[in-house]
């Protein structure tokens, strides 16, 4: 089979994972060498559906021998199969990297013959990137579930980002839909990278030249939708993986419908569903936020038509207004519309001289949602009242969600829903 | 204390010609009208013109002050001003410094002030503009190993975007061509340097060049999950006046 068409096949197959993020690595370029690494990671590209294009994204293999029902590569699929061999995908690596098509490879692959063996394979393909092209770009690797902790652990060495996936967010909905793996096998990689990691780091610290396991963190993700979890149980995951596995990155992934058993789902992927949850997914990592705060039993799931951030904020109104020149960092941090580089430049300037709304405008501080909520020297922004009832109207008008006409709190089913999703840009 | 005079200094265009001119305006203690590039200057009634050449000199002695009296921080911002070609930015500069010398390092956090703002703005688009083509920039490998890549970029982001490609491809020989401002990045594998140009070469591309390519457009287009196509999303991330220099959409 020619090279051009596997690549078809192996980054159509690939295309359902997630991650293409190439931040977190500063690897410099060694003599003679190519390739090194970005701190803030580059997006090379962006496709047709707004994604970011970074790494080159394919698997070693789509032969599989497990039957995930969600997965389109499962074994009962009828679906082109291909195969790379290792000097194939590094020699591709290595052209499209001199071309700047990409910032590195992510390579993952579906599970050949067994773990051990398709781990294999990845680490063959690449020591010949690392130790033969001298290539010091980013590299992101999958940990298969199941494969040897000493291959995990040479794995680790080579690669700047491993992840392990957690697939469904639920034990129950895996062993429903991918029988083959277990809750185990998944955790205990998770758990294996995160000690080697720490260990790496106290190294280091020790030794500057000590080898570097990981040194991007691991990442994993979840497809959400395919089975009936609420955003709660999905929320208290992620923060759980957060503080426990001290991952780098969870990712969601809306489910496509790919799969044929009647357990699964056939509508369209919940975007806006996965939306919320990357809003609520950065308000853990930055702002400070606990998943209890954000959900509670008697609500598990976000509202269709406000932000999580704006939610907790109108049923927390008893904490705002805040004043801009007074209240702490962490506060400030929670104002719907503000968010961490405004924050630091609020918290940087307020310290020569008293802010007022004019200022904030000039430090380019958006005032659409955060005018509800602050005050400036004692004065609220064009003497708004602060009532819940009249806030939420007011937001949503001016987000040209409502549209004309009444708007209605209780109605769920949003029509603009998709002119939400071309307002919130990155998915 | 300057004295605000309708008066505007010229200069030559350069880094260097801006630098000295704000010497001379301080020499002076003249706070001028305006600070204008000899090139493309239009004359103003009732205001004197100053002309000023670079000297080497009179700008190391601006730039030192820069570093010693506000902060390195702050000469990143204003060389990206510089940068920037946009109208007006040597008096946004000039402000600025003004106010730098007044305030010192904590200059750059009080966003709050005027000059503060007007720079910095204008910094960041050059410097997030050139951050875009750190990713958007497309290499075509040329019959005698060369690679070979053409931008078009609002603001003059070579100088910022040198050093990235240097270090990561230290022994790959390349050129990046400014076709906007008429000038080339190029590397041979040992030093840099920026080289005017006034026309694009004829290009021979190495045979290998269009497979690549091809494979490159096959795996971009696989890439994107249907289902989710999102246009207006893709236009914000990445806008349409990248598109006609990239391998992707060729």
């Amino acid at each position: 089979m020619e090279i051009k068409e596997k690549l078809r096949i192996l980054s159509d197959a690939a295309k359902y994972d997630v991650a293409c993020t190439s931040s977190g690595s500063n690897r410099k370029n060694t003599k003679g060498g190519i390739g090194s690494g970005a701190e803030a990671g580059i997006c090379h590209s962006f496709s047709a559906d707004g994604r970011c294009i970074s790494l080159l994204k394919i698997l070693f293999s789509n032969y599989c021998i497990y039957d995930c029902q969600y997965c389109v590569n499962r074994c009962s699929n009828d679906t082109e199969r291909a195969s790379f061999t290792p000097r194939e995908i590094a020699d591709l690596t290595i052209e499209f990297y001199k071309r700047n098509y990409i910032e590195g490879l992510f390579l993952s692959s579906a599970v050949i013959k067994d773990p051990d063996y398709t781990t294999e394979q990845l680490i063959k393909t690449i020591e010949i990137l690392r130790y033969e092209y001298r290539f010091n770009g980013y590299i992101h690797a999958k940990a298969i579930p199941g494969a040897s902790k000493d291959l995990i652990a040479k794995l680790g060495l080579l690669v700047d980002r491993m992840s392990v996936n957690i697939e469904l967010p639920s034990q129950k909905s895996l062993l429903a839909l991918a029988p083959q793996k277990s809750k185990e096998n998944i955790l205990n990689p998770m758990q294996q990278i995160k000690n080697g990691i720490t260990e790496s780091k106290q190294e280091l610290a020790v030794y500057r030249h000590a080898p570097k396991f990981v040194p991007a963190g691991q990442s994993t993700q979840m497809i959400i939708g395919a089975t009936g979890e609420s955003d709660k149980a999905i929320i208290n995951l992620s923060q759980g993986l957060y503080k426990k596995m001290n991952m780098k990155r969870v990712f969601y992934s809306a489910y496509v419908p790919v799969g044929t058993n009647p357990l699964l789902p056939t509508t369209a992927p919940p975007l806006l569903r996965e939306h919320r949850l990357y809003q609520a997914d950065w308000l853990l990592r930055f702002y400070g936020f606990t998943a209890e705060e954000l959900l509670s039993e008697k609500n598990p799931y976000f509202s269709n038509i406000i932000d999580p951030k704006c939610q907790w904020a109108l049923e927390h109104l008893e904490l705002f207004p805040i004043d801009i020149n007074r209240a702490p960092y962490e506060m400030i941090l929670r104002v719907p519309g503000i968010g961490v580089r405004n924050a630091l430049k609020i918290v940087k300037a307020r310290r020569y001289t008293h802010l007022t709304f004019d200022d904030l405008k000039k430090m380019r501080v958006s005032m659409k949602r955060a005018k509800y909520f602050i005050t400036a020297e004692g004065k609220s922004y064009g003497n708004i009242w602060l009532r819940q009832e009249l806030i939420t109207p007011m937001l949503l008008s001016e987000n040209g969600v409502a549209g004309f006409g009444q708007i209605s709190l209780f109605d769920d089913q949003v029509t603009g829903e998709d002119r939400i999703k071309c307002l919130t840009g990155e998915m | 204390m300057l004295n605000r005079r309708d008066v505007i200094y010229t200069y030559d265009g350069s880094f260097e010609g801006l630098m000295s001119a704000i010497f001379d305006c301080y020499y002076s203690h003249d706070y001028p009208y305006d600070i204008c590039n000899e090139g493309n200057m239009q004359t103003v009634l009732l205001c004197d013109y100053i002309g000023t050449s670079a000297d080497r000199e009179k700008a190391g002695r601006v730039m030192n002050s820069i570093f010693a009296k506000i902060s390195s921080e702050a000469f990143y911002h204003i060389y990206c001003a510089y940068l920037s070609e946009t109208k007006g930015r040597e008096m946004k500069i000039f402000d600025f410094l003004h106010t730098g010398y007044k305030f010192g390092a904590s200059v750059t956090n009080r966003m709050n002030l005027d000059s503060v703002w007007r720079l910095i703005n204008t910094a960041k688009t050059v410097a997030s503009e050139a951050h875009l083509y750190r990713g958007f920039i497309r290499f075509k490998k040329l019959e005698n190993g060369i690679y070979y890549s053409e931008i078009e970029p609002k603001g003059r982001v070579l100088p910022l975007i040198s050093h990235h490609f240097c270090e990561r491809f230290s022994s790959m020989p390349f050129m990046i061509h400014d076709l906007n401002h008429a000038e080339c990045l190029v590397y041979n594998g040992n030093s840099v340097e920026i080289r005017e140009t006034d026309s694009v070469p004829l290009l021979k591309y190495a045979e290998d060049e269009q497979a690549f390519q091809e494979m490159w457009r096959e795996f971009y287009n696989t890439i994107t999950i249907k289902e989710r196509r999102n246009e207006k999303c893709r236009m914000s991330l990445l806008p349409k006046r990248y598109w006609r220099c990239m391998t992707e959409f060729n």
